[in-house]
């Protein structure tokens, strides 16, 4: 019955929806997923011993296999990935299909990341429409679907920082100009 | 002196027994008394029904094998388990025409579950011309009824529903046709009742029960109790969409912002549903733009949200947005009479007048 109630209140989707979160830092982006358990049991057999729960120590033998794929389906233009194994999720049950995984990339280029091109085509295998949301620095939100999985000219930079370092310089400028003024050094003096 | 040292020893120890009943993290409106357990296996039962119909397909299995996928559908979210129960009652229809109500039910259910709210009721309909006092028809007709915002019929199939068995499922169910109607004190009185008679085993349908208690005391501005109810559903089912959702709702009333973005965010991983992704919008100043494009494209690919893309419309406010939402709204009005769709009819009406030169 309360199956039939939810109904009313939401609507069953068949689509795959991810997320991600995007930090950079000089040449490196380090970018935090998360996953749903139902989509990353589809990828590989997570449950090596059936026991209905992935522990730690399953999750660092299948985690090579998921870094590849996030490898090939998440890419940074001019960047090579690696995965971090520092980072492995607890012990989670198959049976809670909803429950988020977190796992962390690291992409590495050889210059500066000033803009990023990604593309994104994360369960595109996948029945339905999936989609990946990506949050960068600043808070600005990329939406990745089939239809527009590349984009171009993602903001590496936090705009909040930006401001801040124009501020300062249009300050220091500002305060350069009025103190080279003799009236300024007259009345500063 | 002394009775200075008296009052001191009682306030210490009403405080003391305030930490001990109330300071264990329950929730003091509607505490869950039972172990949290994990799911039934769902993924096994599909696997042995498989089986034995391979052997010897019979109509009752195939029935069975029906409500397991539309269990594994509420489960996961996806949409391919509904297709799969359809296909299964359909071929128990043609195995076993007559007195297969498991079946048509669970195409009743499937029904409800793609929206298609008409459809259902003949279904259930078909169900109570044989069994008149069906309690799985009645609930699922109730449902129905109040999504297309029938809500005289609803209550009269609720109410037979709980006079056949007041169980806290259909009790549940009378509080929310209520909730709807505007009865808002009998509603709170079905949930008490509800919670009263909770029993263990369906921990989705506790926290359901305290998601939509949530809800109600969140509209009628109850934030803390409401606060309280989504938290214990939460702990009862830690990725329920519609408690995640509530939460990003209270949160935004709140005004906190990063708060409301984040359960919004869950909820939207957690259904996939574009709904959230648009109130991520209204939580998400800075991403907005991208958000409601995101919501936008996924609405109309789906086509399933008429009413939340006609708001999104609306947001917009362009003449040509409004004029869409308009027809979106006058549409789903047809066949949808409830209180959500009139006064997104209302609103798109106002905002036309608005924009007309």
């Amino acid at each position: 019955m309360t199956a039939a109630l939810t109904a009313l209140t939401l609507l069953l989707h068949g689509d795959s929806v991810s997320s991600s979160r995007i930090e950079v830092s000089g040449r490196e982006a380090r970018v935090t997923f998360t996953f749903s358990m139902e989509d990353l049991a589809e990828l590989a057999r997570l449950d090596l011993d059936r026991d209905g729960t992935v522990e730690p120590e399953e999750w660092t033998q299948v985690l090579p296999a998921l870094f590849s794929y996030l490898g090939d389906r998440f890419r940074i233009d001019g960047c090579r990935s690696e995965g971090d194994p520092l980072l492995v999720p607890p012990a989670t049950t198959l049976k809670d299909r909803r429950a988020p995984v977190t796992l962390r990339m690291r992409y590495v280029s050889a210059g500066p990341l000033d803009r990023l091109r990604i593309r994104c085509d994360l369960f595109h295998e996948h029945e339905g429409a999936p989609r990946h949301v990506a949050e960068g620095p600043g808070g600005r939100v990329m939406v990745f679907d089939r239809e527009r999985p590349e984009i171009d000219g993602f903001s590496a930079a936090k705009p909040s920082r930006a401001w801040m370092v124009g501020g300062s310089v249009a300050a220091v400028i500002l305060a350069a100009v009025l103190l080279s003024r003799p009236g300024s050094r007259a009345a500063a003096a | 002196m002394k009775s200075w040292m008296w009052n001191a020893a009682a306030v210490a120890l009403l405080a003391a027994l305030a930490v001990a009943l109330g300071g264990d993290g329950q929730c003091p409106v509607a505490p869950y008394r039972y172990p949290l357990t994990q799911r039934t296996g769902t993924d096994d039962e599909i696997a042995a029904l498989e089986e034995r119909i391979a052997r010897s397909p019979e109509g009752l299995d195939l029935a069975a094998l029906s409500r397991a996928c539309l269990r594994q559908a509420r489960q996961t979210g996806k949409r391919r388990w509904i297709d799969q129960a359809e296909a299964a009652a359909r071929r128990s229809l043609e195995i076993l025409p007559v007195s297969n109500a498991g079946a048509l039910l669970a195409l009743a259910h499937a029904a409800q579950m793609t929206h298609d709210f008409a459809g259902s009721i003949a279904l259930c309909d078909r169900v109570l011309e044989a069994r008149p006092r069906d309690a799985g028809a009645l609930s699922l007709k109730a449902t129905a009824q109040l999504g297309l915002g029938e809500l005289d019929d609803a209550i009269r199939t609720a109410d037979a529903l709980v006079d056949r068995l007041p169980i806290s499922e259909h009790l549940a169910l009378r509080a929310v046709v209520r909730s709807a109607r505007g009865e808002e004190r009998e509603a709170l009185l079905d949930f008490r009742k509800a919670l009263a008679v909770e029993e263990p085993g369906d921990p989705e349908g506790s926290a359901w029960l305290r998601a939509m208690w949530a809800r109600q005391a969140l509209r009628r501005g109850r934030r803390n109790e409401a606060d309280d109810l989504l938290r214990e559903a939460l702990r009862i089912r830690p990725f329920l969409p519609l408690a995640l959702g509530l939460q990003g709702d209270l949160e935004l009333d709140r005004g906190r912002l990063d708060e409301a973005d984040g359960a919004y965010a869950d909820a939207y991983r957690a259904s996939g549903d574009p709904v959230f992704l648009a109130r991520r919008a209204r939580a998400n100043p800075a991403a907005a733009d991208e958000l409601r494009a995101a919501a936008e494209k996924a609405m109309r690919e789906s086509g399933d949200h008429p009413l939340a893309l006609a708001r999104l419309l609306l947001d917009r406010g362009t003449p040509g947005a409004v004029k869409e939402a308009l027809a979106l709204a006058e549409s789903e009005s047809r066949v949808r009479r409830n209180a959500e769709t009139l006064e997104t009819l209302a609103q798109a009406q106002a905002a036309v007048r608005k924009v007309r030169p």
